[in-house]
Formats: C-alpha cells, structure tokens, sequence
C-alpha cells in the first residue's frame, strides 16, 4: 500500500521518455486529481477527460519539467485552468448551473426544494440548538467551518468513526424535524387560502 | 469569499449562498483570486496520503493512445518540414544548375572549334547513344562511334564497327564517314557496318534514301528501303534483304539467315566476346537459321553441336571454345 513515491526520480526518467514514469505518476496523482476535481466541480461526468488532458500535457512538456518543484506548480497550473475554464462553461449553462447548486448545499437542505431558504435556514439553526452539545460542536465545525470529518476528528482529538456517528446522527435528527415542518407548513398553507 | 469558498468546495453551502459564490467564481476578474483559494485545497488534497486507490486502467490507455497519435502527428509535421526543406533544396540546385548551363553555353559559343567525342564498346555489350542533333545510335558490340559535341555545320561522325541509326530530319546532311567511303543521309533509319581488318563493309536501308559515296571513286550508291549495299572482292553490290537479319542485334537479338559458318562464328564471338576456333574447313561449307536471344554462349554451343555433328570445349586457362567435327 505506501509504495516508495520519489517525484524527483520519475521526474528525470519521464525528460527520458520513460513511459513508465509517466504510468507511475498517473498511479499516484490521478485518485488525488480526482477528489479535487470533483469538490470543485461537484459533477463527475467529464472529470476523466479533463485528467486525460492534464497528463497528456505533462508528457508534452516532460522536457522542461527537470525537478519535482517545476512539476509541482505545472501541473497545479494546468490544472487549475482547466477547472476554471469548466466550471465557468457550466455556470452558463442554468440546467447544469442547478446541478452544480444542488450538489453543493449542505445535505439538510437537500430534499427541500423551496426557494424559502431564509426561513427554513432560520429552522434549521433553531434545531443545531436542540441537538446535544457534542454533537452540535461537530456539526457546526462542520457547516459553518467547512471542516473535513478528518479535520474535525484532529482537532477534537476523537476518530473519524466518532464523528461520523455524530455527524449522521445530527443530520438524522434535523431531516425528521424539517420533514414534520414541512408538511405541517403546507397544511397551514391549504387552511388559509 | 474564503469561507464562502470552502464552504462551496466541502459542499456544505446553505442554499442562499450559492448565487454569491456562483457570481464569484464565474467572473473572470476574479480568477487570480479563485486560483488562490484553489492553492490551499490542491495542496491538501495533493499531499494526503490516505487516499481510496482509485484507478482508471482504461483511461491510462486513452492517455497512451492519445500520447502516441501526438508522436506520429509530430513525426509527420517533421516530414512535412523536411520535405518542404528537399523543396528549398531542389530550387537552389536547379538555379545553380541554370547559372552552369548559361556559363557552359556562352562558353561553347565562344568556341566554335569542334570538340570530338568518341565512344567504343567493348566485346559482348552493346550501348546507345544520342547526338547532339536528337538522332538515335545503337553501337553494336566492338564498336567505336566519334562524333562532335556540338554540330555545326554538317552532321559528320565516324564509325569503325556496327552501328544502327535513326537519323533526325534535318536541312543538313548526316555522313556516317567510314574506311570505305560516306553513307549520306537525310532523315532516316539504317545500319552500317564497317569492319577494316574484316574487309567488311555493308549499309542496310530501312527507311527513307541513303546516298553512299564511295571512298577515292566518283560511283555513287543510292539505296532503296530494304536494299543492302555489300563490299565484294569485285567492289560494291546492290541486293534486296530481309532488314530484320541485320537490324535485330539492336533489340537484343541475333537473328540469322542461312548464315554461312564462318560470318555466324564471327557474330558470336562478337557479341559474347569469346573466341572460338575451329579447323577443319569442312565446316565454312555450314551454315546457320535461328534466332539467339536470352541464351548464353554454352548453351548456343550446345545447339550447335546438337544440330552439326561436331563437339566442343572450352578451355578455362585460354578462354577458347574449340569446335571439332565427330
């Protein structure tokens, strides 16, 4: 599983052509290009091909890349161009602009289509306060930080197991809530008019 | 905007955030900014050793395809460099080339003085030629043809040996100047052969006139198509022959008829530059029909001594075939 990973050696053998060098890269960079390409995008359709190009890039310029420093901030740059470039075609497109909204809210709110978010965020936040403290801790790391499970458990000093636990659990607890509010606001709604 | 960002990339957004991070990251001016935001994210995510093994195999080998087409497409863009280089190159050698040939012209109108060219072949090839004038010449095995470079006034060229022409038209004559006087021409094709230590000497008319001025007498000889003028012991005489039996040679062939021994040996030994020797004169009273085409000397000695009741051998040390009759 740790398999010995020296940039700077497969850098050197990837100026020589090396196509090895280049497999061994990918073996390495493209789980990880991965789960950055798809936070940023949130849609993983079309990830794979902006990858492929990403490294067919890098074997273009392999001459130039001569230390694991110059590979580092090339392959950031393309990279992130890239992205951009793709995030942007999508933002202009509203179906897919949706899409990208969806999958970027936080889970709670997700089976809510209202657009009155003011008030189902008031709802929300009343019921952070009726969740018990540890849990609350974690959850508002969570949402208002933007803290990673694993960031959460590093800095509370508790596993990532825990604070999953916590974190479903939380979550658990404010749909169930949201789904009673919910009905009962469309019941209101068919009284009154 | 930094915590609006992470807020978008840990999907944890609450929905009225979206439109603000949305405008953000969509607008172009903003770009340096959002590759900031971008720097801290990559970092982690690029240095986090715990990461699931996802793989693709089948994406790697749509990189090494793709990686491999670019190669080929790159090989072919340096061909098309080179090619257009050869291009460059043929111009410049062709320019060159003019510059020679305008130097070599001025320099041969200043010398009207006629160089002479000479070309012999030796026993066993054959070769052809042509003259400055365009006309056509097959110089037979043995052969020596001496002719100007450049015409000036008259076509003269000299011919010891056989040769075949095919004569250009043109207002000035074309002389073939041989030990025996001149064969004169104007557009036409014929064969000369001139053989002084032989003797010999025959001018075969396959089209149009040949005038032949004999040499140190007033007579003249006007051929017809298909007529032969042929030296005798008593001097020159006229006969009609089939032009084939003396004009094939050209094409690669030997063709006699009722050829007598001693001229078909000759022919032999000429045109595969052997020597062979016979003696018993029974066999002048000889002679040979066929045609010798792709064979090699053995096995035309074999037909010989398949059709006359003779043998052979051949002498490795000496290079003699020996005939001899049974």
């Amino acid at each position: 599983m740790f398999k010995e990973f020296n940039l700077g050696e497969i850098v050197k053998q990837l100026a020589k052509n090396d196509d090895s060098s280049l497999e061994e890269l990918f073996n390495y960079y493209y789980p990880r290009l991965y789960n950055f390409s798809k936070s940023f995008l949130k849609i993983e359709e079309g990830i794979d091909d902006i990858l492929q190009e990403v490294f067919v890039k890098i074997w273009q310029n392999r001459k130039k890349i001569n230390n694991s420093a110059t590979f580092n901030s090339y392959i950031f740059t393309i990279t992130r161009n890239l992205l951009l470039n793709e995030l942007r075609s999508r933002l202009n497109n509203q179906n897919i602009k949706e899409e990208v909204r969806k999958l970027s809210v936080a889970q709670e709110y997700l089976s809510f289509n209202l657009y009155e978010y003011q008030e189902l965020k008031e709802k929300v936040d009343k019921l952070i306060n009726e969740i018990p403290d540890r849990q609350k801790e974690i959850f508002v790391l969570s949402r208002n930080e933007g803290l990673t499970h694993k960031e959460i458990a590093e800095k509370l000093g508790i596993t990532t197991k825990t604070v999953e636990y916590h974190m479903s659990a939380a979550l658990r607890f404010i749909r169930e809530e949201l789904k009673v509010y919910g009905v009962v606001s469309l019941l209101y709604f068919y009284l009154f008019f | 905007m930094k915590n609006l960002f992470k807020k978008y990339y840990r999907s944890v957004l609450v929905p009225g955030d979206f439109p603000e991070i949305a405008a953000f990251l969509n607008n172009k001016k903003n770009e340096a900014e959002v590759f900031n935001l971008m720097k801290r994210y990559w970092e982690k995510e690029i240095n986090e050793t715990n990461v699931s093994s996802k793989t693709n195999p089948a994406l790697l080998e749509r990189i090494k395809n793709t990686i491999l087409l670019d190669k080929h497409k790159r090989a072919q863009r340096k061909i098309k460099i080179y090619r257009w280089g050869l291009r460059v190159a043929a111009v410049i050698v062709l320019a060159l080339l003019l510059c020679n040939i305008f130097q070599l012209k001025r320099a041969t109108q200043n010398n009207l003085v006629e160089t002479l060219q000479t070309i012999s072949t030796p026993y066993g090839a054959k070769t052809n030629i042509t003259l400055p004038d365009g006309s056509l010449v097959w110089l037979n095995s043995g052969s020596t043809l001496t002719y100007p470079t450049k015409f000036i006034s008259n076509r003269i060229i000299t011919l010891e040996g056989e040769a075949f022409f095919d004569v250009e038209k043109n207002n000035s004559p074309f002389i073939v100047s041989t030990n025996f006087g001149d064969v004169i021409v104007k557009g036409t094709s014929f064969n000369v052969k001139t053989l002084a230590s032989d003797n010999t000497f025959e001018t075969t008319l396959e089209e149009g006139v040949v005038v032949f001025d004999v040499k140190n007498s007033q007579n003249e000889v006007v051929l017809k198509p298909g007529e032969q003028v042929v030296k005798t012991s008593k001097g020159f005489t006229i006969k009609n022959v089939d032009i084939k039996y003396f004009t094939s040679w050209k094409d690669g062939k030997l063709m006699f008829n009722k050829e007598p021994f001693p001229d078909f040996i000759k022919k032999l030994e000429r045109w595969y530059n052997v020597k062979i020797v016979y003696n018993d004169p029974k066999l002048d009273e000889l002679w040979y029909t066929g045609t010798i085409e792709m064979e090699s000397i053995s096995e035309v000695m074999e037909m010989i001594s398949k059709a006359a009741p003779v043998s052979y051998h051949f002498n490795n040390k000496t290079r003699i075939f020996t005939i001899r009759t049974k």
